[in-house]
């Protein structure tokens, strides 16, 4: 190959490539024809990916959280190491952590849901054993002189007050593995990620708009059911308190 | 372990703390018979809550023995001990997250009862500590006061229905109005139950109306005296239980006895003052000097005057 | 808007990145694939719209001629597939010659012709187990852009020109004036204007509404398709050189030979700045699907059958 240097063969044939409706070529704010052309197609599977992403994550950190606070609030030894390595991990960029996981893990899903469950960790840890510890020690102590066992003790009572700690970290843990979830797209094109940084770069407002709105409000919506399932889960947290 | 009273017996029980030279605890005998209130009383430092907490062995210990009803508590199973010895605290440490049904029925539940047998029981407390069940079962802690907290963590002691109870400092952190209204409520419901309790306070007018016994510790864990009330005020073993009950033991002695024990004087002239034959002998003396009175008329249950007491006939007793 | 160089934030991305990778014992180099029989094609993109055309064009170019292709595209920064081409993820993807020296090579100057930033290019690369094919006739690099009527009141025509203009505005992405307000002072004599930097905006629509005199923009925007704006040209080069030339993996090249590379050639040398505006035009403009813009033009100049 001389140089790399092509000699051209003559100019290129352009073919009519179609032309987008008015509302999308002069890019007006919120094109619905674009939306409905591309809902089934862009839209609607880049949010099920979303959903999916979050909830794998956010399962996943909760699960190895739990068992991790449940550990340290036994062994205090194991505390401090983990917290280390869960800030570690947070203090990444995620960009820099894909770097680091793409050799290994390679352009998946995987590689994403690591980087998720990644950033969970810290805060998911910090409110499960915060919650633990929270407990008071004259509950504890009529725990005790009750005859509970450790486990009962940890099942009964330790764990059911440590309930809204923990939904607190998992509000916030759920928020803003929502709005993370969007750099899935660095690594492949999944999630409302792709959309967004998409149209982001085009400057294509209905996209943005659409997509952009999509994550907020999957945001709202998870957030409210967390409320909803807390009160559920703890009537004694809101009930009323004595003047 | 559940149902009648049980005698508890401290046989020569030491209890030391691992890198401390003085015992916590130090040779520690003595028995509570069935059925009784026995106070332990002394300064900060005395020991008091744990030679309770051995009892249950919240703390463990190695020296002497303690035995419940003839039996060992270090045979026993520790959960089971536990669950058969009712345990109340100032802070009361109710359950947050569970109802006041919920939290009295913990020990029941723990041992396995039924769901009915546990509701009755649940209502039957309820009505003995006076908090009406239908309005209190299903509240959560947070939504009662100081002293109805306490009221359900009496309750919730007793639900099992255990020989023994251990009280540590339960109405401390009352106010005196509410203290002293539980204070008569535990006399009133432990006639009704008669368990064997050993009672803490650092509070010695609590522990003169409440005891049937005393026993006053001193630094170290050292027992200096164990007897009824009237005999500690009337005949304290040492300097240091004279000290400790104060200098007012002889006003505090007339709040064991009642009006009734004396003989009264044949009324004379018009005196404004009256009062029952149950008020303690302090209340009466109190209320003489409160309205610049020398006597006082006794009345019986229709109000009519029995007779009179003198200021100087109280004076005489408590010397 | 088309935007490549996203240099500052990735540079520091990579920077962290490589300390923990040392600190973890974790390396790109740590887990190299394994040695196989063949190395598959895998067609990489970056994430903007030209990298899908482009990904698309060598992707469906290839498949149409018989070879079984892998393909990942809106992979997000330089560093990123850079370390999935070194890790195999990928084995072949569409980079910008100047962004390779300055970016994935950390060079700090750059050759002063196109042919000589190709050839150090491809040097490099060649050190590492990769290798470039030919480059695009069309390049998409930074260029100062006015609108017509501007350029003809002003007589404007290359960069030193702008001198002369009174209260010069320029508007940019961010990062562009701290990366060129000296050089093009140094270089052209261009000094004392105002910087807007681009917010949600585009340059184009700034020009439009007169809020900016001048604005840097990319060479293949499709807004530079019409004569509506003038590019002012850059005799010293001073923005450097950004033809496009596909990275592959030496072994394709070895395994595949020739029938494999002139594929990949023929579809580089029609892209010319023409073509390359016309497609960025169909999906940024009219979104259409990268996919079927790539297949249209390649059925149009017989890289595919119809």
């Amino acid at each position: 190959m001389s140089g790399g240097l092509l000699l051209a063969q003559g100019e290129p044939i352009i073919p009519d490539f179609g032309e987008g409706s008015d509302c999308v070529v002069e890019n007006r704010f919120f094109c619905p024809d674009w939306v409905r052309d591309n809902w089934a197609g862009v839209i609607q599977p880049a949010l099920l990916q979303h959903v999916k992403l979050v909830v794998i994550a956010v399962a996943i950190g909760f699960v190895l959280s739990f068992a991790a606070a449940l550990v340290a609030h036994r062994y205090r030894l194991v505390e401090a190491p983990f917290t280390a390595f869960s800030a570690v991990v947070y203090t990444i960029p995620s960009l820099a952590l894909f770097q680091l996981l793409v050799p290994v893990t390679g352009l998946t899903v995987t590689t994403v849901e690591i980087a998720l469950v990644g950033y969970t960790l810290l805060i998911l840890f910090r409110n499960t054993l915060e919650g633990l510890r929270s407990v008071p020690p004259d509950v504890l102590e009529a725990a005790r002189g009750m005859g509970y066992t450790r486990g009962q003790t940890l099942w009964r009572v330790e764990l059911p007050l440590a309930v809204p700690a923990m939904f607190a970290g998992l509000r916030v843990a759920v928020v803003s593995t929502i709005a993370l979830a969007t750099v899935a797209a660095l690594v492949i094109p999944y999630g409302l990620g792709y959309p967004i940084f998409l149209a982001l770069r085009e400057a294509f407002k209905t996209e943005i708009v659409v997509a952009g709105g999509l994550a907020v409000l999957m945001a709202l919506v998870a957030d409210a059911l967390l409320v909803a399932a807390q009160r559920a889960l703890t009537p004694w947290a809101s009930a009323r308190r004595l003047a | 372990m559940s149902g009648a009273a049980a005698e508890i017996v401290f046989d020569r029980v030491t209890k030391r703390y691992p890198g401390r030279a003085e015992a916590a605890v130090s040779d520690l005998s003595l028995t509570v018979p069935a059925g009784e209130i026995c106070c332990l009383v002394g300064p900060s430092g005395a020991g008091k809550t744990t030679a309770m907490k051995l009892v249950n062995r919240l703390i463990d210990f190695e020296e002497g023995d303690i035995t419940i009803g003839g039996e060992s508590v270090r045979s026993l199973d520790l959960t089971e001990l536990r669950r058969g010895i009712g345990y109340v605290i100032q802070q009361v440490g109710l359950f947050p997250h569970m109802t006041v049904a919920e939290n009295i029925s913990t020990v029941p539940r723990l041992r396995g009862w039924e769901k009915g047998r546990t509701r009755l029981r649940v209502d039957e407390l309820l009505d003995l500590v006076d908090l009406p069940a239908e309005d209190y079962r299903a509240r959560f802690p947070s939504q009662l006061s100081g002293g109805e907290r306490q009221r359900v963590g009496l309750a919730r002691a007793l639900a099992a229905d255990p020989p023994a109870m251990l009280m540590d400092e339960p109405f401390g952190a009352l106010d005196p109005i509410t203290r002293a209204r539980l204070q008569h409520e535990l006399l009133r419901i432990q006639g009704a139950v008669r368990k064997t309790i050993i009672f803490v306070t650092h509070d010695i007018d609590e522990a003169i109306l409440l005891a049937d016994r005393i026993a006053i510790l001193r630094e170290g864990g050292v027992l200096a005296q164990y007897d009824t009330p009237a005999r500690i005020l009337e005949h304290p073993a040492d300097d240091f239980v004279e000290r400790f009950i104060g200098s007012d033991r002889g006003i505090k002695l007339l709040s064991l006895r009642r009006l009734d024990e004396l003989e009264l004087a044949p009324l004379d002239g018009a005196i404004d003052l009256r009062a029952s034959g149950d008020t303690t002998m302090r209340d009466a003396l109190s209320q003489m000097i409160t309205h610049g009175s020398r006597s006082l008329v006794v009345v019986d249950s229709e109000g009519q005057p029995r007779g009179v007491v003198t200021l100087d006939a109280l004076a005489a007793l408590a010397e | 808007m088309i935007r490549k160089h996203n240099r500052r934030a990735a540079k520091a991305a990579y920077s962290v990145a490589l300390g923990v990778a040392l600190l973890l014992g974790l390396s790109a180099a740590a887990a190299p694939a394994a040695p196989q029989q063949s190395t598959p094609i895998i067609v990489g993109a970056k994430n903007f719209p030209e990298q899908y055309i482009l990904g698309q064009l060598y992707r469906q170019a290839l498949v149409a001629a018989g070879f079984k292709v892998g393909y990942k595209e809106n992979i997000g920064s330089t560093e990123l597939i850079d370390t999935a081409l070194k890790s195999r993820q990928i084995t072949l993807y569409p980079e910008y010659t100047g962004v390779m020296l300055s970016v994935t090579f950390k060079r700090k100057s750059l050759p002063k012709t196109p042919q000589a930033t190709y050839s150090l290019a491809k040097q490099l690369y060649e050190r590492r187990g990769q290798t470039l094919l030919a480059r695009t006739p069309f390049q998409d690099r930074d260029v100062i852009a006015v609108t017509r009527a501007t350029a003809k009141r002003y007589n404007l025509k290359t960069l030193s020109d702008l001198k002369r203009v009174p209260n010069l505005s320029i508007a940019g992405f961010p990062e562009w004036n701290t990366r060129w307000r000296g050089q093009i002072g140094r270089q052209y004599g261009v000094k004392g204007f105002k910087f807007v930097p681009l917010a949600g905006i585009s340059a184009y629509q700034l020009l439009d509404q007169g809020d900016v005199l001048a604005a840097d923009v990319f060479t293949t925007d499709p807004p530079l398709l019409g004569s509506k704006y003038v590019q002012l040209r850059d005799p010293k080069n001073m923005f450097g050189f950004q033809h496009v030339a596909p990275v592959v993996d030496q072994r394709l090249v070895q395994q595949y030979g020739t029938r494999f590379t002139s594929t990949i050639n023929k579809v580089t040398r029609l892209l010319t700045v023409k073509a390359m505006q016309a497609m960025n035009k169909a999906v940024i403009v009219d979104q259409r699907p990268a996919a079927r813009v790539a297949d249209a033009f390649l059925k149009a100049n017989g890289l595919k059958k119809k």
